[in-house]
């Protein structure tokens, strides 16, 4: 397996658990374990979450191409997921965890997103919306 | 009523609420709100059992959050009885395995 999968859902939290199957899957035959499998799904849904909370405001017809790429190194693989989504388009450094002491509703995700995968990366995306690439190796 | 809550059963130690199935941004918002109406209810306790709840996110998170400080206003508390691994896993991450209250059992979650 080493082809790219690039899915285009919109963004409507129904369709979160299309990606969660198909990432689970890819993820699975690369050989993660299941709780990295378990954390990498949560981190995509996660960042899914916020494009729709914060990168659409809500609104439910906006697209967001998410792609899985397995990232083949023989002595460790790994996966690459992008999410390319077409909405505001935010300062990448004023993306941040906030302090988990202060427990509150909200505000997680990008916590969870930071604490599972090996890399996270955001950019303005060309013309509009925001690059999301992150980077999960297997652990041996 | 939220597509994730299988039976609520109010007793004398409280209300219990059994759970299943996935708890994202879909579900969160109709759970909370069910949820919120419980806790209107003022009970002791508000046990949630999370054996058989196959993945929750942090909209899930924020919402037992929300639920738990509802219930400290009135002296409840928000007991958690065997979450599941990926629940179990998502409360590490966010470091809110020692926040909630949890048992193993609901008899145990009676005596919380």
């Amino acid at each position: 397996m080493n082809q790219r999968d690039t899915i285009r859902i919109r963004s409507q939290p129904s369709e979160l658990a299309t990606v969660r199957r198909c990432l689970e899957d890819t993820a699975c035959e690369i050989g993660f374990s299941a709780a990295d499998v378990s954390g990498i799904i949560l981190a995509v849904d996660e960042a899914l979450a916020n494009v729709i909370r914060h990168g659409y405001g809500g609104a439910c017809d906006e697209p967001i191409d998410v792609a899985f790429a397995p990232i083949a190194q023989a002595d460790s693989p790994g996966i690459e997921i992008t999410i390319r989504d077409f909405g505001k388009q935010v300062d990448p450094t004023t993306i941040e965890g906030r302090p988990l002491e202060d427990v509150r509703p909200g505000g997680l995700g990008v916590h969870i997103i930071r604490s599972v995968m090996d890399k996270v990366d955001y950019e303005p995306a060309e013309g509009d919306g925001m690059l999301l690439t992150m980077k999960k190796m297997v652990q041996r | 009523m939220s597509d994730v809550i299988r039976e609520v059963v109010k007793n004398e130690h409280g209300t219990v609420v059994d759970l299943a199935g996935e708890i994202d941004l879909h579900q969160s918002p109709a759970l909370h709100q069910a949820l919120a109406e419980l806790c209107d209810e003022s009970p002791k306790r508000l046990i949630l059992k999370l054996a058989e709840v196959k993945y929750i996110d942090s909209s899930g998170i924020g919402s037992l959050v929300d639920i738990f400080r509802r219930l400290k206003r009135t002296d409840g508390n928000l007991v958690l009885v065997s979450p599941s691994e990926r629940v179990s896993s998502v409360l590490e991450i966010t470091r809110l395995d020692k926040f909630f209250p949890i048992a193993t059992s609901e008899e145990e979650a009676c005596q919380l």
